[in-house]
């Protein structure tokens, strides 16, 4: 399989990150302290590489691209702000805004069931899988892919962010829902829970990297290439690609569904914007900067853009989108595989250059 | 706080009311005709401590106004609105003065008189007010030069109708000539006749009201109902009956006809865009998202040709709609094929790619737009011809503006359907659609095939935003919205048929648009998305499956 | 000998054309069916309907001569035993040799579970063994992609071959092969003749039919033009008319 050496590098400073964030978030380094914004705006970037790998996962591994991903990442994201929002209300006893707006007077009885986290953290595992699941049916099923599937996909999503723009479907309408008190006992905000917090969804990264670069090495991997390929021919050796594709479309939704999980709790509010196409939209364009197909791409991709983004918003906001789209339009056109295209490449001059020189690589089985 | 800031309203248009009424009245002032009014009386009236005098001046006002000349119309006028507006003089002997702008006169002879040092100005009660509203309402029925002005009087009259004199809007329909006043005049007799004490008035009231079938009759004569009177009389009820079912049935109607109306104008302007689409996916796999900044950008171009004319052909400025057509056809459609040389035909074996690139052509678009025209919705000069619209049945609206969306689609349809089966260029497309590499082997030059049509989808995109600009806001980020239905509209029609695409961008119009009224604009949206998942397990193809190869 | 798969008054259409007509054909356990005719006659998609890739607009195909194959899917035929090499070499291009083997391989027909998590080295074997077969031992680490053409065919023979069909489907197997390579899969296909298996053979290459098969079916527009052996139907007038002559 390709890129193993970048799966380590990656791997490597991904192990270095986590060893970094508590050292640096809490200045435990005589002279080197992290301010907290920076611990948080790291963490952030994490979610957004999970969600990217996530992506990846289907477009790299089985070429089947979605662009309703932002669904499961607010999937994810809502539930842990459900959960964070009953602890605050045991914590503080205090009625969230959009409760009162609507005029309850309490929360719906159901919403009980989030009290408990691991509760919470099961249905972050499993609901939106089993979305995914009942929309990745009927659409495999009935042979929808390529381009269809990626707009199926997409208004999907933006069907969603319709439905909870709007108040009485009971989650904050349009202004969301915010004001969580704790997280895991610390408090919101507060440094030591955006280090923890940091550090998980680097865990995460790093976690869902090994455990990808396993999956797609595995045979399971070969039969979503496979599919990528031909996968008509893929059928006619006897393969259902049905249940193929469902169990890593599934698991691509569950990886999102946790880095929306991971995320919310960071940003302190979820609301329907990240249902907003647009976001889907860049989570692909993330993964097609940096690479496909081998995680490691994703994971650059997310976070050279997202670093470049929060950079020029601040510092040039009318010029970010045409950066964006300059970017996007020079990596379709230039590099077809992304920034990974570039290390290829500058390797196959450097081999035109000094043949002798570089050890060529065997292409492992 | 509504109710105060329209009474400010009201008394500020009175202000302009009163001084032009005082104009004419000063105008007029010198040709002294038999006098029917005793002014002096009249004034001596209003001047009275009594309230009671107050209120039987201000009555004989109402109860002369049909009859009185033209002069004594215009001189009652401006009494009373002096007299509302506190511009009423009372010296102590009765004598009345009104403060004009232009210096104080006597209100009866309207020459210029100073008020004595110890005049009062009254103020009128709110009793006496409620009637002045109806005494200067009444004049102004008679003697308002502006036909708006007028038909404000009657409504007015028509809501407060109690005191004024019977023979008030027969008089005032005999010398009405505008066609809107005279038909306030009618309806408000319809609703005096429905309370008149005469069966044989009420029973011809209640039949001229179910001859015109309207939201607004349907409720009167719903209240009707409870009207013990009603009750009493078989014959009236009996007529109040089928008063009610007919109207109702129109109304039934008038609703079916609006809801068909409004979906086939969404469904037009669906299908414009779509169109588009649908021809560029069936030839090259590809999905355009720019699709949509592609109607934003001719809505763009028509508000520029509007411009343009404004700045040097101010004549021509009504028909620039249709002086926009070709320039918006061709602009757009150059965009679409620079766009298409520039990138899509680079990326034809990799359509997922085409969907990251067109994305990004379309952020680039929707900034560009942003950058040099700022993000506010344009506003356009929508011309005459292009606002309002036509009554059919019950409340069914024919709107010029949808009309010209609905006009302009079947155009777009005819033209591209003669496009795609009349001319060369469309037998390559069909060509190159149906089997690509055997198109390409009998010398059709694909290349040039895919950027003509990838001009002309876009060119037509264009004309759905000239199309859209008098209906929609036109903003840079209008075009976002039409991705996604427009896709839709292409699951639905199935690729390579023109007329597929059209039944779909109709279908989903209707879905829309009929939906939307009872549960809303979400619901219609799910409901819209279900079924085409529900369409495509049952018919993965389209609606018209296209024939071919693939 | 047994009927392997029988075709009863096929037809099939796209759109108003009709590719192929009220057509009749069958082929038997333990025999080599030829069929042959000229471009467009109808031989890749009467393929197409064994195989479940197109559905007839009329006519019946029996597995066995007895199972009716009309409600199986594509997925379902080739777990039945029907195995199909294509006329335009499909094979993954991402995946190595043995890759690509590997998943044609299918020890678990029942379950794709225990299919997916088969371990490597069971059919490591059989792999091995069909790599020799078809002379790609040396290039079982590249990716099918980069092979030649005729690579390409024999990668592909051997994944059909490795999946151990019991109707075994060849559109123009030794097109674009040496006359060298050509002899090599005469010579295969004559070993993988067995009492259990029927192998069918589209090709246009006569010699090659002529070696293989033991009877052939001479298709034209749609409709069987004449069945019998190879050297009857080279001195049949109409098939030379139509066919060989040209
Ligand atoms: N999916 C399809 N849609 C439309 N036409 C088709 C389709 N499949 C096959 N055809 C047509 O049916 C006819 C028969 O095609 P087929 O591929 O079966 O011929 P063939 O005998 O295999 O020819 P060759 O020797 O060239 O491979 C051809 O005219 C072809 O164009
Ligand atoms: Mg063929």
């Amino acid at each position: 399989m390709k890129g193993e050496g970048s799966t380590w590098l990656a791997a490597g400073l991904l192990s270095l990150l986590l060893v970094l964030l508590p050292l640096l978030g809490f200045g435990l380094l005589p002279g080197l302290a992290l301010p907290i914004y920076a611990v948080n705006l790291a963490g952030q970037v994490m979610c957004f590489a999970l969600l990217a790998m996530a992506v990846d996962l289907m477009w790299g591994g089985a070429g089947v691209l979605s662009l309703g991903h932002g669904l499961f990442f607010a999937f994810g994201g809502y539930l842990c702000a459900m959960h964070l929002l009953r602890s605050a209300y045991a914590a503080t006893h205090k009625l969230p805004d959009f409760l009162l707006f609507m005029g309850h007077g309490g929360f719906p009885s159901w919403w009980r069931l989030a009290d408990s986290a691991p509760l919470t953290l099961l249905a972050v595992l499993v609901l939106p899988a089993l979305l995914a699941f009942a929309f990745g049916y009927v659409s495999f099923r009935s042979r929808v892919n390529g381009v269809y599937f990626s707009i199926i996909t997409q208004a999907l999503t933006y069907t969603a962010m319709l439905l909870m723009f709007r108040n009485d479907t009971g989650f904050g309408g349009n202004n969301g829902m915010t004001g969580f008190h704790a997280i895991a006992g610390l408090p919101a905000g507060g440094l030591a829970a955006a280090v923890l917090l940091a550090s998980l969804s680097t865990a995460a990264v790093l976690a869902a990297l090994l455990g990808g670069r396993a999956l797609l090495a595995s045979r399971f991997g070969r039969l979503l290439r496979a599919i990528r390929d031909d996968e008509p021919r893929l059928r006619f050796l006897g393969y259902d690609t049905l249940w193929l594709k469902l169990a890593a479309w599934c698991a691509s939704a569950t990886l999102a569904a946790i880095a929306g999980m991971l995320y919310v709790p960071q940003v302190g509010i979820i609301n329907p914007s990240l249902l907003d196409p647009t976001l889907s939209l860049e989570i692909a364009v993330w993964v097609a900067i940096g690479g496909r197909g081998g995680l490691t791409g994703a994971i650059l991709g997310a976070v050279l853009v997202n670093v470049l983004k929060f950079w020029l918003s601040a510092a040039a906001p009318t010029l970010w989108p045409f950066v964006l789209a300059l970017l996007v339009l020079l990596v379709v056109l230039a590099l077809p595989n992304g920034l990974l295209d570039l290390r290829n490449r500058s390797r196959a001059w450097l081999l035109e250059l000094a043949p002798a020189s570089l050890p060529r690589r065997r292409p492992a089985r | 706080m509504i109710g105060g800031a329209a009474a400010s309203l009201r008394i500020c248009r009175l202000g302009l009311v009163i001084w032009g009424a005082l104009m004419c009245l000063v105008l007029s002032g010198g040709r002294a005709d038999a006098a029917a009014y005793d002014r002096a009386r009249l004034i001596g009236q209003l001047c009275s401590a009594e309230a009671s005098d107050v209120l039987h001046g201000l009555n004989g006002m109402l109860a002369e106004a049909p009859g009185g000349s033209l002069a004594d119309g215009r001189w009652a006028l401006g009494v009373a609105q002096a007299f509302s507006a506190k511009a009423l003089r009372c010296g102590p002997d009765g004598h009345g003065f009104l403060a004009l702008p232009s210096g104080e006169v006597d209100a009866v002879s309207l020459a210029p008189a100073a008020a004595p040092a110890d005049s009062r100005a009254p103020l009128p009660s709110l009793r006496a007010r409620r009637v002045l509203e109806q005494v200067d309402a009444a004049l102004r029925v008679f003697v308002a030069a502006k036909a708006a002005d007028r038909l404000d009087a009657v409504r007015t009259l028509a809501r407060h109708s109690e005191g004024v004199p019977a023979n008030l809007a027969q008089t005032a329909l005999a010398g009405e000539h505008d066609p809107e006043v005279a038909r306030a005049l009618r309806a408000w007799l319809v609703e005096a006749g429905l309370h008149a004490p005469d069966v044989a008035a009420r029973l011809a009231a209640i039949a001229a009201l179910g001859g015109d079938a309207r939201a607004q009759t349907a409720n009167q004569l719903m209240s009707l109902r409870a009207d013990p009177a009603y009750a009493a009389d078989p014959r009236v009820a009996a007529a109040l009956d089928a008063a009610i079912a007919h109207v109702r049935f129109w109304l039934r109607i008038g609703d079916a006809l609006s809801l068909l109306y409004n979906g086939l104008s969404a469904g037009s302007v669906l299908f414009m865009s779509a169109a588009g689409l649908a021809i560029i996916f069936g030839l090259m796999g590809v999905i355009n998202l720019a699709q949509g900044e592609f109607i934003m950008i001719g809505a763009y171009v028509t508000f520029s040709v509007q411009q343009t004319l404004g700045a040097f052909a101010p004549s021509w400025i009504a028909w620039y709609p249709l002086v926009a057509v070709p320039v918006v056809f061709l602009l757009t459609g150059a965009v679409g094929v620079v766009v298409e040389v520039a990138v899509i035909r680079h990326l034809y074996r990799r359509p997922l790619m085409t969907l990251l690139a067109t994305w990004a052509i379309s952020l680039l678009l929707i900034n560009l737009v942003r950058v040099t025209f700022g993000t506010q919705n344009l506003q356009f000069r929508t011309p005459p011809y292009l606002t309002g619209g036509v009554r059919v049945v019950g409340d069914f609206l024919v709107t010029w503006n949808h009309l010209f969306a609905i006009g302009f689609a079947l155009l777009a349809f005819a033209a591209t359907q003669a496009l795609l089966r009349l001319t060369d260029l469309g037998l390559f497309i069909r060509a190159v659609t149906q089997n690509r590499a055997m198109a390409g082997c009998v010398g059709v030059s694909t290349r040039r095939i895919d950027m003509a049509a990838f001009g002309f989808g876009a060119g037509l995109a264009g004309l759905g935003g000239l199309a859209l600009s008098p209906i929609y806001n036109v903003n840079p980020t209008m075009g976002t919205g039409f991705i996604i239905d427009s896709f839709m509209v292409v699951v639905l029609g199935g690729v390579g048929s023109l007329f597929g695409t059209a039944l779909a961008a109709l279908g989903i119009g209707l879905v829309n648009v009929g939906i939307e009224p009872f549960y809303g604009a979400v619901a219609a949206k799910v409901i819209a998305l279900l079924m085409i998942i529900l369409l495509i397990q049952w018919r993965p193809e389209g609606l018209i499956p296209a024939l071919g190869r693939r | 000998m047994s009927t392997a798969i029988a075709v009863e008054a096929l037809t099939v259409g796209f759109g108003d054309f009709i590719a192929i007509r009220d057509l009749s054909f069958h082929a038997d356990y333990g025999t080599v069916r030829g069929v042959i005719g000229p471009n467009g006659a109808g031989k890749t998609t009467l393929l197409d309907v064994l195989t479940g890739k197109s559905r007839p607009r009329r006519g019946r195909v029996l597995l066995d001569g007895t199972i009716d194959l009309a409600p199986l899917d594509e997925v379902a035929r080739a777990l039945a035993g029907i195995g199909r090499k294509f006329q335009k070499p499909s094979v993954f291009e991402a995946l190595s040799v043995w890759d690509n083997l590997d998943l044609a391989l299918r020890l678990h027909r029942r379950s794709l579970l225990r299919e997916v998590f088969a371990p490597a080295a069971a059919k490591a074997a059989p792999i091995a063994a069909l790599l020799e077969t078809i002379g790609l031992t040396a290039l079982r680490d590249q990716a099918a992609g980069t092979l030649s053409h005729g690579q390409k065919q024999w990668l592909e023979i051997g994944m059909v071959l490795v999946q151990e069909p019991k109707l075994l489907l060849l559109d123009e197997p030794v097109a674009g092969m040496s006359e060298e390579e050509t002899a090599h899969t005469a010579a295969l296909l004559h070993r993988l003749r067995a009492p259990g298996r029927s192998i069918v053979v589209v090709e246009h290459d006569m010699d090659f039919v002529e070696q293989v098969a033991d009877a052939v079916s001479v298709l034209h527009e749609g409709r069987t033009l004449f069945e019998g052996s190879m050297a009857e139907a080279r001195g049949n007038a109409q098939v030379i008319e139509v066919y060989i002559g040209r």
